[in-house]
């Protein structure tokens, strides 16, 4: 159990590294989630449960990194503690949700829950930034949200596998009862 | 009968008590849980740091294999060639460029003022609607917050008459930084969107303002620039120098064909002098923010006269 946790916050580590440190997986200025990626993944595989904390976590690491800044010639600060936190966090528990109705080992089902969730995650960040920090161009749901969904989609029919090889989940019949 | 109804409702309760956290976070301007983010920002670095460092290790071996199969292949045709001086010749002149292209890049030194701190970037974008830059050198290094962020990249150039390929550094304004950490600062690009700078058109003068907040990804948005000049593709844009932030005439980059023309002012596209996106190392020069402020003393009576006697004397010498 300890061991199992202490994986998932190595596997959460890593994935932050690799979207914050690894160029190699951008394309045309877009990069996967791959925090999303390991969220959703858990999500399928262990319950919503481990979806909504891993999701924290990785929420967690994304908003540390954005840091503070204080507005040039104002003294206001602006801050971004919890506007990746949320909308992994309930990517991760609706996935978990959703999970429960679909084949949880088929590209297809993983490609239209990953497609879904990463879209719910940009529209809620979008949301988040436009009440808590200003205007956001419009924009950026089709020029960033929306292909970041598709990469992330089509990616997750390779990633899961990797994962599964890399931390095989718990059997169907050890998978959380709720 | 409690326990029951918490152990069936445990995740929608995680997921409010959550939401309730982010939401009291993001409304509040600072509270216990920011200040410990902030202070946790310094050893989440040390970690990207150290991942960054075997990250480069890695390349390096994977480079120096490669290199390794490289070279066996070469070393086996050259064998071969051994017999005729032109392969050695040939060797000669690729070392000869490359040389040279290496003395140039160490000799290279932008025309600014400042004292420079070379940094390394250690983490780039965490997220992408949010652009942010980490290196590794932060305030044990003398980095402070408002500092302009320089860089230069070498791109190959190609002449249209002659088809000659030419190699040409590039240098130009990456962003400023935002926070600093002991070991580590963090940089808000040109391309983010609450990144706003002061800049002109080098041909014409005329002011404007680059914003980060594009309807294009990757390419900041030119606004209030005057009806009055004509902007065409290509122009370069140079920093004004007038929000503190950055020294004046540092080059921005060049405008785009998307250029339109609004009843009060134009707004454009413009491209970066630097490729953000394929950044390894910057430059922080050290300058702190202007104080634009300006504090008038009321003067006393005595010294208005005294003033004004000076003026006379130096109107009557003149004549």
């Amino acid at each position: 159990m300890i061991l199992e946790k202490i994986i998932i916050i190595i596997a959460v580590f890593l994935s932050y590294f690799l979207q914050t440190s690894v160029e190699f997986f951008q394309l045309g200025g877009i990069k996967p989630d791959f925090l999303l990626l390991l969220t959703v993944y858990y999500s399928i595989h262990k319950g919503e449960m481990y979806g909504i904390w891993i999701g924290f976590l990785a929420g967690l690491l994304q908003d540390i990194n954005l840091g503070v800044m204080t507005i040039s010639g104002t003294s206001q600060v602006r801050h971004f503690l919890g506007i990746n936190i949320l909308p992994k966090s309930l990517s991760g528990y609706l996935a978990g949700k959703f999970a429960d109705s679909i084949q949880r080992d088929s590209n297809f089902s993983w490609f239209i829950l990953v497609f879904v969730f990463s879209i719910v995650k940009g529209l809620l960040l979008f949301l988040l930034t436009a009440i808590f920090h200003g205007n956001v161009a419009a924009e950026m749901l089709v020029t960033v949200i929306l292909p970041e969904s598709l990469y992330n989609a089509i990616l997750s029919m390779l990633w899961f596998r990797v994962l599964y090889w890399v931390i095989p989940p718990m059997s169907a019949q050890s998978r959380e009862v709720r | 009968m409690l326990a029951e109804v918490l152990s069936k409702f445990r995740a929608g309760i995680s997921v409010s008590l959550i939401a309730i956290f982010c939401i009291v976070n993001l409304s509040t301007s600072s509270n216990v849980f920011v200040d410990s983010a902030n202070r946790a920002a310094a050893t989440l670095d040390f970690f990207t740091s150290t991942f960054h460092s075997f990250k480069v290790g890695f390349i390096r071996i994977v480079d120096s294999y490669g290199n390794y199969t490289i070279l066996k292949n070469e070393r086996d045709a050259l064998r071969k060639k051994l017999e005729t001086t032109q392969d050695l010749i040939l060797l000669l002149k690729y070392l000869e460029d490359e040389n040279s292209r290496l003395r140039k890049q160490l000799d290279f030194q932008p025309s600014v003022q400042y004292p420079i701190i070379h940094a390394e970037i250690i983490s780039l974008d965490p997220d992408n609607l949010f652009r942010t830059i980490i290196v590794d050198k932060g305030s044990n290094d003398g980095v402070k917050p408002y500092m302009p962020v320089i860089a230069y990249q070498i791109s190959t150039v190609q002449n249209p008459d002659t088809g000659i390929s030419t190699e040409v550094i590039n240098y130009g304004i990456v962003g400023k930084i935002i926070q600093v950490t002991k070991t580590s600062a963090r940089i808000l690009p040109l391309t983010d969107q609450y990144s706003r700078v002061g800049i002109k058109v080098k041909r014409t003068g005329h002011w404007g303002l680059l914003s980060g907040q594009s309807q294009l990804h990757g390419l900041p948005k030119l606004d209030y620039i005057s009806l009055d000049v004509i902007l065409h593709e290509g122009d370069e844009v140079i920093t004004s120098g007038d929000n503190g932030v950055f020294p004046r005439d540092i080059p921005v980059g060049k405008v785009t064909k998307d250029v339109f023309r609004g009843a009060t002012f134009q707004d454009a596209y413009l491209k970066p002098a630097i490729d953000i996106e394929k950044l390894e190392t910057v430059m922080i020069l050290k300058k702190e923010q202007n104080n634009f402020k300006t504090y008038y003393d009321k003067a006393t009576s005595s010294e208005v006269e005294k003033i004004t006697e000076e003026a006379i004397e130096k109107k009557n010498e003149e004549k």
